[in-house]
């Protein structure tokens, strides 16, 4: 194994000795077993994953050649991705502990355990991240998109992150930058992302400047990008070596807790493949620079009607597209760029029609004209999210006016997008992209989206049953998340195999205990499950609505371990 | 006076944990079983008071149970059966076979008490 995981083992420790520290404490509760009972867990599976890789790949055809690095990364990437839910369960348990009404001491030590913890984190998502580059899992688009827009959307999410008054954020864009450019955004956004998320982490005071510019040259364009900071620096004799993944003979110590492992190989790797270039120039004290040049085609001149070469790569396919509109003459313009796009449409010229396909069809994304005869686009927003299943599905408002508080209106209403009356086809296709993107997002990378609001769960008919008795209380939550965690296991495995009996017999077994906390829309879901399971179809469905629970249960499980912490908070003897 | 035993199988832990917890506060003395097969094994050694039992259960289901219990063991231990709403035939048949009362989910576990309670007493009289 690369050394990296050697690192991560030596992180392991770390872990470990805050962890033997803190149980010597007074503090004897089920938390700190819990807590050490999913480090132990987590622990074995490393190490039988890093000794005895083979034990967990379902196909080696001869144990006995060495894997290639292709291989390699792709175990790493599975490696990494299965060790995030353990960890997940860490750190969960980390915060319940901190929330517990800690001494200062041991708030000290909760608090070590938790840095420790993120820092792992980060580094097993930095090495999910370089292995899946790695092993080509990733593919770049090529698709028109606004330079600007990726800008501006970095900026705010950087904006975010500054949560320390004494850094300033700028973003300047000199000369002009052109409007649409052909390639991949996401991959721009990765890439300043990283630069920028190590700038915040290392200044502590001073400025963070992300500066931009463009070079014309016949029909390509050069985009310049610099990101600048006031911090530390680096030191000269570091430099050469900075974008090495394995460094492990490593920098100063101040730089490896801060855990900026593998994210400058990955702007590296990906640089290289758009066959850009990075320098970097840095004094230490003063602070550091990075120089970006990516190229990137500009669109070709416009042709009459739909593009030509958008039309040959298809990136929207068989995107199935459900259109509210009730001018006929716009539903056809809709339905014909849409249609030249290879979407499926589905046409609604008025809101319960559309409502009622929403019920029976796949739907990939909503366009929704704001305003139609029978009920608003708002409205028709509200009732879809109202819909537990359909809380994603993007919706992207097609309208001629809009004001200041209709931006407010479609916020409030679930709307992710507006595309403003009259558009170009492109900017509607980049949009569509955009969605379908961050949708193929969520389903592979499990970031659960935080803006749509859960529907609350609630502790309070099980703590009222279980007559003031906390570890009653306690162990009844214990066994409902173990209940949730099998749900999740056996049905991945049913589905894998399709396996229909199987299937409504889990989600049958998880019913009483979503009835005990009220948690309706999982409810929902399970019925969905069971009655497709009995007529033995959609498993696509079945599929769609396991992960969908999957990915929203981690924050469902943090309410839930709040909810016990306050319940337990406000009834201490 | 005796502590009256009862059986209670249920595979959902959550649930099994909490209807224990509570019949144990009033007073009774309860064993679980997590699945048909376990409620077998433990017939052949114990006799509990009552017996209160899912209607789904994996390998051996409630209607299965209360079949078994009346017309192979002959016994005429009390049966309550736990059901689902929307499975009101298979309840009838479970009554048709000799179980003697039935509560539905989701459970609440002050009705179980004075079901089980209710059971007891016509038993006794």
């Amino acid at each position: 194994m690369p050394a990296k995981s050697k690192d991560l083992l030596h992180q392991l420790a770390e872990l470990q000795s805050a962890l033997e520290g803190f149980s010597f404490e007074e503090l004897n509760t089920r938390e700190a077993r819990a807590l050490k009972d999913s480090f132990e867990t987590f622990r074995q599976q490393l190490e039988t994953r890093i000794w005895n890789p083979e034990a967990t790949m379902t196909s080696t055809p001869d144990a006995s050649t060495p894997p290639t690095q292709d291989e390699a990364s792709r175990l790493i990437a599975s490696v990494s991705h299965d060790m995030r839910t353990p960890l997940n369960g860490i750190i969960n348990f980390t915060d319940l502990l901190e929330e517990s009404g800690l001494q200062a001491d041991q708030t000290q030590y909760v608090g070590g355990i938790r840095t420790a913890s993120h820092t792992l984190m980060e580094m097993i998502n930095e090495m999910l991240e370089y292995a899946k580059l790695d092993a080509g899992f990733d593919k770049t688009e090529q698709i028109p998109f606004s330079p600007e827009q990726v800008l501006q959307q970095v900026s705010y999410l950087c904006r975010t992150l500054i949560i320390d008054g004494e850094v300033h954020f700028g973003l300047n864009i000199q000369g002009k930058l052109p409007p649409i450019l052909h390639g991949d955004p996401s991959k721009l956004s990765q890439v300043l992302m990283n630069l920028l998320g190590n700038a915040i982490k290392f200044v502590g005071k001073g400025r963070i400047d992300l500066n931009a510019n463009a070079r014309y040259s016949g029909n390509t364009c050069r985009l310049l990008l610099e990101v600048a900071d006031t911090g530390p620096g680096i030191p000269l004799a570091e430099l050469p070596a900075i974008f090495d993944p394995y460094r492990q003979a490593s920098p100063s110590k101040e730089i490896r807790q801060k855990g900026s492992g593998l994210g400058l190989s990955i702007v590296k790797k990906i640089i290289d493949r758009h066959k850009g270039q990075i320098e970097v120039e840095s004094e230490v004290g003063k602070g550091t620079k990075f120089r970006i040049e990516l190229e990137y085609p500009l669109p070709q001149e416009k042709e009459a009607g739909v593009t030509q070469e958008v039309a040959s790569s298809k990136p929207l396919a068989s995107y199935r597209v459900l259109v509210f509109e009730d001018d006929p003459l716009n539903m056809r313009m809709m339905e014909s760029r849409l249609a030249s796009w290879g979407c499926v449409v589905f046409p609604a010229q008025n809101a319960a029609y559309g409502l009622g396909l929403l019920q029976k069809e796949k739907i990939d994304a909503v366009l929704m004209d704001l305003r139609m005869p029978d009920m608003d686009g708002f409205q028709v927003s509200r009732r879809i999210r109202e819909d537990s299943r359909l809380a994603r599905i993007p919706i992207i408002a097609v309208t001629a006016h809009f004001t200041g508080e209709d931006r407010y209106k479609c916020k409030a209403a679930g709307i992710d997008e507006v595309l403003l009356k009259p558009f170009a086809a492109e900017e509607m296709q980049a949009i569509l992209l955009e969605q379908k993107e961050s949708a193929a997002r969520l389903g592979t990378e499990g970031s659960a989206g935080t803006d749509t609001p859960l529907q609350t769960w609630t502790l309070q008919g099980v703590w009222e049953e279980c007559m003031g008795d906390l570890d009653m209380l306690e162990e009844l939550t214990r066994l409902l998340k173990n209940n949730i965690l099998e749900f999740f296991g056996k049905m991945k495995l049913h589905i894998a195999n399709a396996d229909y009996s199987q299937i409504a017999a889990a989600a049958h077994k998880l019913k009483a205990g979503l009835k005990l906390i009220e948690a309706n829309d999982w409810i929902e879901a399970v019925v969905a499950m069971m009655d497709r399971a009995r007529k033995e179809r959609e498993l696509l469905a079945i599929e769609a609505d396991y992960e969908k629970m999957r990915l929203s249960y981690p924050e469902r499980e943090r309410q839930l371990d709040r909810e016990l912490t306050q319940i337990k908070m406000s009834n201490r003897p | 006076m005796n502590q009256m035993r009862l059986l209670l199988a249920e595979d959902d832990e959550m649930l099994a944990s909490l209807l224990k917890f509570r019949l144990e506060k009033g007073g009774y003395r309860v064993d679980l079983a997590p699945d048909g097969r376990q409620v077998k094994e433990y017939l052949k050694t114990s006799v509990p008071d009552v017996i209160i039992s899912d209607i789904m259960m994996p390998y051996f289901s409630g209607i299965e149970l209360v079949d078994y219990l009346r017309n192979e063991l002959k016994s005429p231990v009390p049966i309550i059966i736990i059901s689902t709403a929307g499975n009101e035939e298979n309840v009838l048949n479970a009554f048709e076979l000799g179980a003697d009362d039935f509560i539905s989910k989701p459970v609440s576990p002050t009705e179980l008490l004075v079901r089980v309670g209710k059971v007891l007493r016509s038993k006794q009289n």
